[in-house]
C-alpha cells in the first residue's frame, strides 16, 4: 500500500477481467470474489466462503480459482474471467445441462460452467474419475450430480452422447 | 480474517523483516485458511513475488518451493517415491489445489493434513528464512515461529515409500493417514490425523527394520501413537484403523 492509501484504508488495482483493462479502488484484505461482484459481475457468487463450495470460480490467468479465497490485491496485472467473458461457449455447456435435466435451481451452475470449461481447456480426453477429481468441490443441492456428469462428458467430448 | 493493510515485497529480506516488526501482521501464502480465522490482521504480507514457488531438484534433494500450489506438487512429484506425495494431496477439486500452497500447509501444522503425514515419512527437511533447515518432525514438535518457511525439500531416491488414509467419504476429512518410507535415513512410519499433527512411530519403524512383521510393526504403531476422539472418530476406532493402515502401507510399500 502506498502513504495515501494507508490513510484512507483503501487501494487501488488494476486487472483485466473479460479482455477489459479495469480499475478498482478495494479494502487492503478484499476478496476478488467481493471485487467483481460488486462491480457488476453478477455470475460470481459467494456460498461457503471459505473456498470449499466451488460457487465462486473464476478464471485466473487461464486457472480456476475459488474467488472468495483469493486477494483482489494478488491479482494485480492478471487476466480474470467471470462467466460473463465466456458465455458463448457457456451457453453450449448450458444447452447439455438443461438436456440432461440438471439444471434445476441453476445456484451452483456459474461456478460449475467455468469449471467445465476450464476442464475442457486444460484435460484431453479425460476419464470419468478425472472428470469426478476435477470438479470435487462444486456442491450442487439439487441435482445428485450425475446429471451434471453426463452433461461435462458430452461437452468435452465436443457435444455428442 | 481482514486485514488493516497489504504489503506485497519484493524480497525475502523484506518479507522477513516486516513480519518481524510488525505485530499483528499475517502471511499470505495460499490464504485459504484465512477466511476461517477471526479479527483483523495488522498487515498481511503477500509472499507471492518473492520467487519462492516451483519444484525442482537442487543440492541432491528435491525441493519444493514454499509457494508451490498442491497443483504443481501433484504434477511435478508424479514420478518420485513411488507416486506417494500425489496420493498425500487430497480430493479437493482443480479451484483449491490451484492455490493452496506447501508452504502453508506445513506452516499451518494442521493435524488433518495427509501432506504433513507423507512428508513426515519421507523424511522431509523445512527450509526457513532466518532459522535455516529443520527436520519436519522438529519444527512441527516445536512452538510457532516468527519465521518464513521457503520450502521443503526431500531426497529423490527413496524406492520405498507409501500413502494411505481412511476417510468415510472421497473428498471428506480423514480419520487416520499412514505413511511409511524406506531409504538410507533407514524406515520411518508416520501416523497423521490422530487427530493431532502427524507424529513418527520409532518402535514400529524399529521392528520393521528388525526384520518383524507388517503386522507386529503395525500393532506396536497403534500401541505407541497417541490417539484420540474427535467428531470424525473415537481413538478406539483409530486405534484399529492404524494397525490397518501401517500393515497395508508397509506392504505395499514391499517392506
Amino acid at each position: 500500500m502506498k502513504e495515501a492509501e494507508r490513510e484512507t484504508g483503501r487501494m487501488k488495482v488494476s486487472l483485466f477481467v473479460n479482455g477489459k483493462a479495469r480499475a478498482f479502488e478495494i479494502a487492503p484484505g478484499e476478496r476478488l470474489a467481493h471485487t467483481l461482484r460488486e462491480n457488476g459481475y453478477v455470475s460470481v457468487k459467494t456460498g461457503c466462503g471459505q473456498g470449499a463450495c466451488g460457487l465462486c470460480v473464476v478464471w485466473a490467468d487461464g486457472k480456476p480459482v475459488p474467488s472468495c479465497s483469493v486477494p483482489t490485491a494478488r491479482m494485480e496485472g492478471k487476466q480474470i474471467t467471470t462467466l460473463e467473458g465466456v458465455e458463448r461457449e457457456a451457453a453450449e455447456y448450458g444447452r447439455l445441462l438443461v438436456g440432461e435435466g440438471a439444471d434445476q435451481c441453476g445456484y451452483c451452475a456459474p461456478g460449475l460452467v467455468m469449471l467445465v470449461l476450464a476442464m475442457k481447456r486444460e484435460l484431453r480426453n479425460p476419464t470419468e474419475e478425472e472428470i469426478k477429481a476435477y470438479l470435487n468441490g462444486n456442491l450442487c443441492r439439487c441435482s445428485g450430480y450425475y446429471g451434471q456428469l453426463r452433461a461435462a462428458a458430452k461437452y468435452l467430448r465436443g457435444g455428442n452422447a | 480474517m481482514k486485514l488493516a493493510g497489504y504489503a506485497r515485497p519484493s524480497s525475502l529480506a523484506e518479507a522477513y523483516a516486516l513480519y518481524r516488526d510488525t505485530p499483528g501482521s499475517v502471511l499470505l501464502g495460499g490464504c485459504t485458511l484465512l477466511n476461517r480465522r477471526e479479527g483483523t490482521a495488522a498487515l498481511g504480507i503477500d509472499l507471492c513475488d518473492l520467487g519462492i514457488g516451483g519444484v525442482y531438484e537442487r543440492d541432491g534433494a528435491l525441493f519444493l518451493g514454499a509457494m508451490a500450489t498442491f497443483s504443481d506438487a501433484e504434477h511435478a512429484c508424479a514420478p518420485y517415491w513411488n507416486g506417494t506425495l500425489p496420493k498425500a494431496i487430497p480430493a479437493l477439486g482443480a479451484p483449491l489445489k490451484n492455490i493452496i500452497t506447501l508452504g502453508g500447509t506445513v506452516a499451518g501444522r494442521l493435524g488433518m493434513s495427509d501432506l504433513l503425514t507423507a512428508l513426515l515419512a519421507l523424511d522431509a527437511r523445512v527450509h526457513l528464512f532466518a532459522g535455516g533447515i529443520l527436520p519436519l518432525e522438529t519444527y512441527l514438535a516445536g512452538p510457532p515461529l516468527r519465521d518464513i518457511v521457503t520450502g521443503v525439500s526431500v531426497r529423490p531416491d527413496i524406492p520405498k515409500a507409501s500413502f494411505l488414509a481412511m476417510r468415510n467419504a472421497r473428498a471428506g476429512p480423514p480419520l487416520l493417514h499412514a505413511a511409511v518410507a524406506a531409504g538410507d535415513f533407514g524406515l520411518r512410519v508416520a501416523i497423521g490425523a490422530r487427530p493431532g499433527r502427524a507424529r513418527l512411530c520409532p518402535r514400529a519403524s524399529e521392528c520393521a527394520v528388525r526384520g518383524g512383521s507388517p503386522r507386529e510393526a503395525a500393532r506396536l504403531a497403534a500401541e505407541e501413537t497417541l490417539l484420540g476422539n474427535d467428531m470424525h472418530a473415537t481413538g478406539e476406532y483409530r486405534r484399529m484403523l492404524c494397525e490397518t493402515l501401517v500393515e497395508r502401507a508397509l506392504l505395499e510399500a514391499g517392506l
